[in-house]
């Protein structure tokens, strides 16, 4: 199987506090990959270790089959980005939004700064944003405008791997339904790879083709999502299906 | 104002410093033991209606009001558990503070009645002679906690501020089912505010939708979840993500 990512038996953690434990987890190319899992359970420590913010102590990561070790180089730092829960972190207020693409596009080589402002405005405009929305400043958009920009932002240097980390859960729903539209079309249109983190079960039902159940650092189950909703394999995979609030009269 | 009210306001308006109306011509009312969700979205004014209600409005916010029934027996929790509790003071004692308080009772009674409510809680009983801070206790048990002190008042009304959001889904189904129960047994009223309709369906007959201010629709829960009238309610229960049941 063609993996664009894969964590192999990884151990990490943040000074002596042990986050993981021997985390394997492979990310198939072209796929979707939900990780869920309760807070504490090493969802966000897994994303920084496969976006290689994080440096595991023990194990293996591969990306595009290749051993990530030590610092990564440039060229591989673009074939994973990330888009995270609170865009405001990834826009700089004073900067017009625009240049946040052109910039993080320049710098990877994906545009020269010619090309970059057409190709910008091109993608901001893929997003369902207003036509002028490259020239404004952060503060003018919406929290769902935002986080769509963040996600042009992530798109424009053509990543192999994007990594959602609980993109949509700041969102109001209508909001967040809406960039999971988004998020789907996008995947068919320029076949995406994406790891995809939520606590929402719902939304990763919307949005997954594999589930990946994590707990307490560990990898509990993975499977295909169709399979993990019908018949979830660990006591704790069904434990969190029926807890999930539902609309029933 | 009906003579059965136990809290409620007529034709609530709020505005901020500069003038900007936050909530617009807002009218509810609570009756003994009837359980009402109020639901919208972030800004639509539905934690400043409910704050209104029991006078704990932020600083600047301008009130006016055509009537109003106060209940001073009202009890109230809130969204973060962590923050609404002393983090220097270990919990049991913060509990017993409360009762002391409230029921005027002596130090054997009142830890009696603290330990009472631990049991009915599920929380570890051995919080009574050893005492932790919150700070060594979950999310889950935080909220408990504050669900015991809110009891504690025994209260006529339980004001719940989106109770379970900052919370795991394992644990919110446990603190949903929890509140469930004491109002059965206790038959307090509720007034519920959430985000989220199928957490508000959980624990109310009746619901109220906001918006930018407003009541846009109002029903008992079954009635406007399953079919709802004004657009933005359609709107909402749409953007459900439903989650079927599992194969047995």
């Amino acid at each position: 199987m063609d993996a664009v990512l894969e964590l192999r038996h990884i151990c990490a953690g943040y000074g002596d506090q042990p986050v993981l434990e021997d985390v394997s987890l492979v990310i198939p190319r072209h796929r979707v990959v939900g990780l869920v899992g309760e807070s504490g359970s090493g969802k966000s420590t897994a994303a920084r270790v496969a976006a290689g913010l994080l440096t595991p102590t023990a194990g293996e990561v591969l990306l595009d089959g290749q051993p990530m070790a030590g610092r990564r180089s440039k060229a591989d730092c673009r074939k994973v980005q990330m888009v995270f829960q609170n865009p405001e972190g990834s826009l700089n207020p004073k900067h017009r939004v625009g240049r946040a693409l052109e910039d993080a596009m320049v710098f990877h080589g994906t545009a020269t700064r010619g090309e970059a402002r057409e190709k910008a405005r091109r993608l901001m405009a893929r997003m369902e944003l207003p036509a002028d929305a490259p020239d404004r400043l952060p503060r003018s958009f919406s929290g769902g405008q935002k986080q769509r920009i963040a996600l042009a932002r992530a798109l424009a240097v053509e990543p192999e791997l994007l990594i959602a980390d609980e993109a949509t859960s700041a969102l109001d729903v209508s909001v967040q339904l809406k960039m999971l539209e988004l998020i789907r079309a996008l995947k068919s249109e320029r076949n995406l790879t994406i790891l995809f983190i939520s606590h929402d079960l719902g939304v990763i039902r919307y949005v997954c083709d594999d589930v990946v159940v994590m707990r307490a650092g560990r990898v509990l189950e993975a499977q295909p999502a169709d399979a993990f909703f019908r018949r979830p394999q660990t006591e704790y995979g069904r434990e969190l299906l029926d807890s999930v609030p539902r609309i029933d009269f | 104002m009906d003579k059965n009210v136990i809290l409620g306001v007529e034709g609530l308006n709020l505005y901020d410093r500069a003038g900007n109306q936050l909530v617009k011509d807002v009218s509810l009312s609570l009756r003994a033991g009837e359980t009402l969700g109020l639901v919208g979205e972030s800004g639509s004014g539905k934690t400043l209606t409910l704050r209104s209600l029991i006078g704990l409005l932020p600083e600047g916010i301008r009130e006016k009001c055509a009537a109003r029934r106060d209940n001073p027996n009202c009890a109230m929790i809130f969204q973060n558990p962590m923050s609404a509790l002393d983090p220097l003071c270990p919990v049991f004692r913060q509990l017993c503070e409360v009762i002391e308080l409230r029921q005027k009772t002596n130090p054997a009674e009142t830890r009696a009645r603290a330990l009472a409510l631990i049991r009915r809680l599920s929380l570890p009983e051995a919080l009574a002679d050893t005492d932790r801070l919150p700070g060594s206790l979950s999310g889950g048990q935080c909220q408990r906690l504050l669900i015991a002190m809110a009891l504690s008042c025994d209260p006529e009304v339980l004001l719940c501020d989106e109770p379970t959001t900052a919370l795991d889904v394992t644990v919110q189904k446990q603190v949903l089912a929890l509140i469930r129960e004491l109002q059965r047994e206790r038959g307090f009223a509720i007034l519920f505010v959430t985000h989220n309709l199928a957490v508000a369906a959980q624990v109310c007959e009746s619901l109220m939708v906001m918006r930018q201010g407003e009541i846009v629709e109002r029903g008992p829960a079954r009635r406007l979840l399953t079919a709802p009238c004004h657009e933005y309610t359609k709107a909402l229960t749409g953007a459900i993500l439903p989650v079927p049941e599992r194969e047995a």
